[in-house]
């Protein structure tokens, strides 16, 4: 499908980034509300909102934003201050915004007038209703032209006698952009050889400024005389401390090759040689750390990235993935034969491909921090509607994770924050009575486990209390009265359907549904959840994800003559099913593993495949969670990781194969969706009894 | 170290270029009288480059004759606005400002 790119959309694809970077530093200023950056960056959204707004003919978005912009600009300039109502506002504001952009002919009528006269009580002005229309400057424009300054000046010796103050002169530098001042004390000269009122101390500054180079001499225009003074533009780029050294003239490029070869501190021994001095090595290491916050500044105005289509992404790892069988079956042909040029270029493609996937796999990948963003609106919006102080940390953000995983996880963790913000943590007055901060806190974590990421969701709260897990899950039937089972066990009964522990029912959660559905979401992304729990101390879940969905971990099995993929992460075991066994089972279909008696499919029976019964028959005992099933297969042919394909759409009421993999021989194996079998065999077994 | 007593010489109110030669002759003479100087500018109102220079001063004529100058409480107020401004906070020398007899 070659979709034409309507820009219509391109420009909601982009405000809709806009808008969650607007609703996360408006987030920022509510608790931090005198940082000026912040400040920036939101006038900064507000302003580029307005601009492509016009640009695309949302004019009625684009005359809205510009009242906000104003007001934020008041704050900018310090006219206003970002009060909790403005932050409110704004943030009611933002969501309008975003109706009009998304669907203007849903925006309720009157709502942009209520708004902005909410906003012009707080500044205190009547906003001109005037529309900005054709003024409205038709360019998504950007902040002028931003560069990097090299800045080192020395005042003459007497040009404090003279009146003049370094600190207003710094003071003012300083206003200019983001500035990075470091101070030169090597010209200080003992106590005795000095005179109190010289200027001895010298000043290296960096400066990111939209202003332009003559704003610098402007602000030593009255001391001009006698100084010394640099001024130079540099790129803002990583640099190493050594060139920056050798650029800044601190040491020279020989000394510093002979210090390089004594690494791994470079800047330690520059000062132990005697080469440079600790304030030099100072100056240069707070020029690479400016450098890099400017690198990383522009890296985010630009983004350097395309948008390119998911389905485009999907298509590429399906095509790098039949490149990857197609290598295999060429090296079993190279294997086969015995041209060693041809085994060389084998080699070489298979290590082309190997690194291609990767990449591939890369570009799918995106930090989870977005994700985790989106909350924090929730947590403050539904601590307020509960009545509870509630604040949301995390960390992790940069952890990757494939994008559609990424995507699916948004209504599972949903569900999970809201059952802590609802039944873990006590409102403010029942926590003081328990000893605790009046402020609950919800944790947000992600980190890479080999190849599965693990995100936790953990609440200082009240925690979950066994025995009430247990009475309840008696009283549903889940368990038989007087069952002895595990804590962790038990917690995962919480998972299962019509489950609810909570004695209050609120709009919020608590209405039996809720947890099972996370548990099947987190399912269809081959994940797990651990609960863990100290009753009064808080409750810690964690969900276990495979990085990709692209890429599966199986165990490739064979019945009949076909060959399929049991997803790894659910085979607990693999027993011989004997003759004997055999028999003696038939009809019965029960295991006695250790003890316990586990049921089995017959995969044969199941896939209706009528090859004669084979003498060494094998079982995979797989586990949903709660129950274990063996799988009886022919036999077990090894681990096996694959690219997923997925089933074409004539397949798609197939709901027992969750894909398919091309084998290194060219055919075709199923992927098991273990789950969907098993509820698919229990389905068929009361046939099978009634016959 | 010789354990003579520490000198402790306080500075306070305005602190600046107007008031430098005064500052620079406690300064020696404290120098000249003890091995452990402590300078205690928690009382300082205003304070300009001059101050700061010579606090510099003397503790580099300290430190060559062996002795040491501490601060005997981080730099608060005045003193820390003009030091926050110079960008005395990243580097070597912020343990000195900034560290003072708590770290």
């Amino acid at each position: 499908m070659a979709a034409i790119i309507d820009p219509v959309e391109t420009f909601r694809a982009e405000a809709r980034e806009l808008f969650e970077q607007l609703e996360t530093t408006l987030l920022d200023i509510e608790a931090n509300p005198s940082d000026k950056d912040l400040i920036d960056t939101a006038f900064r959204a507000l302003h580029t909102i307005k601009g492509s707004g016009a640009m695309f003919g949302f004019d009625a978005a684009s005359a809205f934003t510009h009242h906000v912009e104003n007001a934020f600009d008041l704050v900018r300039k310090g006219k206003l201050s970002a009060t909790k109502e403005l932050v409110e506002v704004a943030l009611t504001a933002k969501d309008h915004m975003r109706t009009l952009i998304e669907q203007p002919e849903a925006a309720p009528f009157g709502r942009s007038e209520a708004i902005l006269a909410q906003l012009a009580g707080i500044i205190g002005i009547t906003p001109d209703m005037a529309v900005p229309g054709k003024n409205a400057k038709l360019q998504p424009e950007p902040a002028a032209e931003r560069a990097t300054y090299r800045i080192h000046f020395k005042l003459a010796q007497n040009a404090m006698a003279m009146g003049a103050n370094p600190l207003l002169l710094l003071k003012e530098l300083r206003e200019l952009g983001d500035c990075t001042i470091i101070t030169d004390t090597d010209g200080i000269p003992a106590l005795e050889e000095m005179d109190p009122s010289g200027c001895y101390l010298a000043w290296n500054a960096l400066l990111s400024t939209d202003q332009p180079a003559s704003a610098i001499d402007d602000v030593f225009m009255f001391v001009i005389d006698d100084m010394e003074l640099t001024v130079e533009a540099i790129e803002p780029e990583s640099k190493r401390l050594g060139e920056i050294l050798v650029e800044r003239h601190a040491v020279s490029a020989d000394a510093l090759d002979k210090a390089l070869v004594q690494q791994p501190r470079l800047g330690a021994m520059l000062v132990k040689e005697g080469l440079v001095s600790t304030d030099k090595v100072a100056a240069a290491l707070a020029e690479q750390k400016h450098l890099k916050v400017e690198v990383e500044k522009a890296n985010k105005v630009e983004a350097a990235d395309i948008r390119v289509q998911a389905s485009r992404l999907d298509e590429l790892m399906d095509q790098v993935g039949e490149l990857v069988i197609a290598q295999a079956r060429l090296r079993q042909l190279a294997n086969a034969g015995s041209d060693i040029h041809l085994k060389a270029l084998v080699e070489e493609i298979e290590r082309l491909s190997s690194e291609l996937r990767d990449t591939t796999m890369g570009i799918r990948m995106v930090p989870i921090g977005s994700l985790f963003s989106r909350f924090r609106r929730l947590v403050r919006d539904l601590s307020k509607e509960l009545g509870k102080e509630i604040q949301l940390t995390t960390s992790g953000e940069e952890t990757e994770l494939d994008k559609t995983v990424i995507e699916r996880l948004y209504d599972p963790l949903v569900h999970l924050i809201r059952n802590s913000l609802d039944h873990g943590i006590e409102s403010p007055e029942k926590r003081e009575a328990h000893g605790k901060a009046r402020q609950g806190t919800i944790h947000l974590s992600a980190t890479h486990s080999g190849a599965q990421v693990l995100i936790s969701i953990k609440d200082d709260g009240n925690g979950i209390d066994p025995e009430r897990v247990h009475a309840k899950a008696e009283e549903n039937g889940l368990i038989q009265p007087g069952a002895e089972l595990s804590e962790s066990e038990l917690f995962q009964l919480i998972l299962q359907p019509g489950f609810s522990t909570a004695a209050k029912v609120t709009s919020v959660s608590g209405r039996g549904v809720g947890m099972d559905v996370v548990k099947r979401a987190i399912d269809q992304l081959r994940g797990t959840i651990d609960i863990a729990s100290t009753l009064g101390e808080g409750s810690d879940m964690t969900l276990r994800l495979p990085l990709t969905l692209a890429i599966i971990d199986g165990l490739l099995i064979r019945v009949g003559d076909g060959r399929y993929v049991i997803p790894l992460s659910a085979v607990e075991e693999c027993v011989e099913l004997t003759a004997e066994d055999d028999l003696r089972t038939t009809g019965r279909d029960f295991l006695n593993i250790r003890d316990e008696t586990v049921p089995f499919l017959r995969l044969k029976a199941l896939f209706n495949i009528a090859t004669p019964a084979e003498p060494y028959q094998k079982v995979v005992i797989v586990s949903t969670g709660e129950n274990r099933v063996g799988l009886v297969v022919d036999q077990i042919i090894g681990d096996y990781q694959t690219v997923i394909k997925s089933l074409s759409k004539i397949h798609s009421s197939v709901q027992t194969f969750s894909g398919a993999t091309i084998l290194g021989d060219g055919t075709v194996a199923l992927i098991i969706d273990v789950p969907r079998l098993i509820d698919f065999g229990q389905a068929c077994e009361p046939q099978k009894k009634a016959s | 170290m010789a354990s003579a007593p520490t000198v402790v010489i306080d500075f306070s109110g305005a602190a600046t270029i107007r008031h430098a030669d005064e500052i620079a002759g406690r300064l020696k003479q404290a120098l000249s009288s003890s091995d452990r100087i402590e300078v205690d500018c928690t009382a300082v109102t205003e304070v300009d480059i001059a101050f700061i220079q010579l606090i510099l001063a003397a503790r580099k004529t300290a430190e060559a004759a062996g002795k040491t100058l501490t601060l005997s409480a981080p730099a608060v107020g005045a003193l820390l606005e003009a030091l926050t401004i110079c960008g005395t906070q990243d580097g070597p020398r912020a343990q000195f400002w900034l560290g003072g007899r708590a770290a």
